[in-house]
């Protein structure tokens, strides 16, 4: 009995005791986020995932940001102009702009940021982006030491000129590998710049403390007066997912880095007060989708790669993202410009599939094999296709194996490839960002080598006209013969969402993810 | 004395060379481009293979282990291919949150360990004795991935007694180390209790007994003593493991050890750290035995002597 009573003590004082943990962060000026690894890097030249483009943006920032998906507004660049081809952008930058540490930013440190993303060797992987630039190959290539293509003008101008009109210019510039970053910082800090950035945003590290913490106070030196809203910020890594989910619950924490995750979200979005809390993702776009080689039988014919499309149960596919994807047919998510809302998943109907791959000459199906890394959603999708392609008598086996297995297969093996379960995501919300990379005859994520020259050219033709209507209706129109070609399985667009607390405000945005540099209190 | 250490001493360091040598060789024939990884898939292949240079993967194995023995030997471990840190320092950075969880979870064990396992011999057959075995097998059986997630829930959530994981305070120990030390409570029970079963049927124990010493006396100084060998050999191992790591605990709670850092290598293919952190796994397990070794001399002195 004593004993009894012992336990119910300590179980009542402790019910009645204030948590020994972290203080509640529900009125305090500190942007609490949360992410569930360790930060592999703040280097906007390094960065290329979800976690790190927001994290390189807290502390530096470009020349321009991004209001929407087309609509660049000033940043460190208070004007700028695009010549009538397309090819030449023009920068012109404010007064009085500096690094965190003080020092007044020129057009020597523009033209540093840029030369830096374009050396090979810093290995920058979104030196894509501006590999466009005049003289970026000869400099990338050891034929130069500069790149010709960026040119001061004076202290507050400088040019770049482009090869051809790339008219997503101005949305690569608002990205991570378009930030300027201080010249001092990248030398004094040597390997370590990855967690001693030194640039111009919103932010200036405290400290950063590998796999527990990073820590940031408001930029004194910041160009926007007024922001950022927060005194600082205050990361904790290593979070796991549904842990973080309950911190930002009860208040521990603001955001987090990671999406809601499948298991998340459907408690989150069944929740009348929790579901208000839900931001989607307006930037980086994805579709998920099975990669088809079309250089290989049988799928070099159209009559079975439109069975295999006809085959699939769309909607019960959407299922296994618990309501967030849904079912589309061509190469471009909705909603981004050029997407065509009457390109739509033909209806699923198995018994049309058996009967087209019964005209194409395989009345009895035929055994083929998937490969897909081990990414739950990507074998929960795989799996859910191998079904229904086994239905209409397509036995299909799968073949999953891990990130850096699946890479080597793809960029060595690809020859070998039938079909890949995979899925992108855009780096930038234009049209061409799914085509370039994915479908182009020689485009780095094209691992089946797809090469249709007739939808090349048009797609160049789409490609090369201004950002508008016209060039959205070029690309419409692009979309509805890619489609017809069936080049790829298109299966869905899957929304991610980001989870805040009750009391932050803050808006996704379509480059970098997220406007912590606008991020304030309700 | 001096002769036994020094060769044992040897062995040591033989010991961690082969291990060393052997997952090196095994590391890099995994499949997959490192460069490739860290490049990006859009990356070029001139900047891919520059990277391969760079880190020297474009020579041939036996050029790349040697290269890779004498660094090491200078205290050199490479840079991490995933954000070009130095292992040493991103390794020696995680030990002091890696010690402290192995430690704290050790503790849990023998904490409830000890004591379940000697219940349970002093009164075999009894109900304490079904029970610590029914206690042994759930512990053992419960996922640690499972207990941590609803430990925290309701610990941390429901009834916020404990922060909701993290690191730095003593207070953040508490429940990633009880959780982590659950499923050892089974094995030091039931090996203390067999082994103390063993033991108590012995003749000296007997004779003891019949001697009159107090039942505590016999237990501390005749029974636990003698039955503590088994316990020593698998809290060395025990420990060893520990300190090498545990990825599922320190992955729930968001524990920064060396667990959780060798898990982040090992999907990154970024093998410097890889090998950064097996080296210091094969170094802490070598130590440990061999700190085991010398503790059975001070446990029994009958091997001191045949030493």
């Amino acid at each position: 009995m004593r004993f009894i009573r012992m336990i119910a003590i300590v179980v009542v004082v402790a019910a009645l005791m204030p948590s020994l943990a972290s203080a509640q962060a529900t009125n305090d000026k500190i942007l609490h986020i949360i992410y569930s690894q360790d930060m592999r890097t703040s280097d906007p030249h390094i960065a290329y995932e979800t976690e790190t483009w927001p994290t390189s943006s807290l502390f530096y920032v470009g020349l321009v940001k991004m209001k929407d998906a087309s609509t660049p507004m000033p940043a460190l660049a208070e004007s700028w102009t695009i010549s009538p081809d397309g090819t030449t952008y023009t920068f012109k930058l404010r007064d009085g702009i500096k690094f965190s540490n003080g020092r007044l930013i020129t057009t020597d440190d523009v033209r540093y940021s840029f030369m830096r993303l374009l050396d090979p060797k810093t290995a920058a992987p979104t030196a894509f982006m501006f590999a466009s630039l005049v003289g970026a190959d000869e400099f990338q290539s050891g034929k130069a030491t500069d790149v010709s293509g960026i040119k001061i003008i004076d202290a507050k101008t400088i040019e770049f000129k482009t090869k051809t009109p790339v008219w997503s210019m101005m949305q690569r510039f608002a990205l991570p590998p378009g930030f300027i970053v201080a010249k001092e910082g990248v030398e004094a800090a040597g390997t370590e710049f990855g967690r001693k950035p030194l640039g111009a945003g919103p932010y200036v590290l405290d400290k950063w403390t590998s796999g527990v913490q990073i820590t940031g106070s408001r930029n004194p030196n910041y160009y926007e007066v007024g922001k950022p809203f927060f005194d600082g910020f205050d990361m904790q890594l290593s979070v796991e997912d549904s842990v973080g989910a309950l911190k930002i619950e009860n208040g521990e924490a603001d955001i987090a880095l990671n999406f809601v995750s499948n298991g998340d979200y459907p408690r989150l979005s069944a929740d009348p007060v929790l579901s208000k809390r839900l931001l989607q993702l307006v930037a980086s776009p994805n579709i998920d989708y099975v990669i088809i080689n079309n250089n290989k039988p049988p799928f070099d014919k159209l009559q079975v790669r439109q069975a295999m499309n006809m085959a699939i149960d769309r909607d019960h596919l959407t299922k296994i993202s618990n309501g967030r994807a849904v079912p589309i047919g061509g190469f471009l998510p909705p909603g981004v410009p050029g997407s065509n809302p009457d390109v739509k998943a033909p209806a699923y109907d198995p018994d049309g599939a058996r009967k087209l791959l019964a005209t194409a000459g395989f009345p009895n199906g035929f055994s083929t094999t998937m490969l897909s890394n081990v990414d739950p959603t990507d074998v929960s999708l795989a799996q859910g296709v191998i079904s229904d392609l086994a239905a209409v008598g397509i036995k299909v086996d799968l073949q999953s194996i891990d990130e850096a297995q699946f890479l080597d297969v793809l960029n060595n093996k690809s020859a070998d490839l039938n079909l890949v379960m995979t899925e992108w995501y855009m780096d930038y919300v234009d049209p061409s960002d799914n085509w370039e990379p994915l479908l182009q005859c020689g485009g780095s994520y094209n691992w089946a080598k797809y090469c249709n020259n007739d939808l090349e050219a048009m797609f160049q033709k789409a490609n090369l006209t201004p950002l508008g209507d016209a060039r959205w209706k070029a690309f419409s129109d692009f979309e509805v013969k890619v489609s017809e070609q069936v080049p790829n399985l298109f299966l869905e667009h899957r929304n991610n969402y980001y989870f805040t607390s009750n009391r932050l405000s803050i808006e996704s945005d379509p480059g970098i993810l997220l406007k912590f540099a606008d991020a304030k209190l309700k | 004395m001096y002769k036994y250490l020094f060769g044992r001493l040897i062995g040591a360091l033989g010991v961690i060379w082969g291990v060393a040598t052997l997952s090196f060789v095994m590391v890099y024939l995994m499949p997959g481009d490192a460069a490739r990884m860290y490049a990006g898939p859009r990356a070029p292949e001139s900047t891919v293979q520059r990277i391969r240079v760079q880190w020297g993967l474009d020579q041939p194995l036996s050029i790349q282990y040697v290269r890779y023995l004498g660094r090491a030997l200078q205290g050199d471990l490479g840079h991490s291919t995933r954000d070009n840190r130095a292992v040493l320092q991103a390794v020696t950075e995680r030990l002091p949150a890696t010690v402290q969880l192995a430690l704290a979870g050790f503790c849990v064990e023998l904490l409830f360990g000890i004591p379940l396992g000697i219940l349970a011999a002093l009164r075999p057959g009894s109900i304490i004795d079904q029970l610590a075995t029914v206690i042994a097998l759930i512990g053992i059986s419960l996922p640690q991935f499972a207990v941590g997630l609803v430990a925290l829930y309701v610990f941390g959530f429901l009834i916020p007694i404990f922060p909701l994981g993290g690191y730095g305070t003593p207070i953040h120990l508490v429940l990633p180390a009880i959780v982590l030390g659950i499923g050892g409570v089974a094995f030091y029970s039931r090996v203390l209790r067999n082994s103390m079963l063993e033991v108590m049927g012995e003749d000296y124990v007997r004779t003891a007994r019949s001697k009159g010493l107090r039942s505590r006396t016999v237990l501390v100084r005749h029974v636990l003593r003698n039955a503590m060998m088994p316990v020593v050999t698998l809290a060395g191992l025990d420990l060893a493991t520990l300190l090498g790591g545990v990825v599922v605990v320190e992955a729930v709670f968001g524990w920064p050890g060396i667990g959780l850092q060798a898990w982040t290598a090992i999907r990154n293919q970024d093998t410097p750290m890889i090998m950064g952190t097996v080296l210091f796994a094969s170094i802490a397990v070598v130590l440990l035995n061999l700190s085991v070794d010398f503790l059975y001399t001070a446990i029994d002195p009958r091997i001191r002597l045949t030493k």
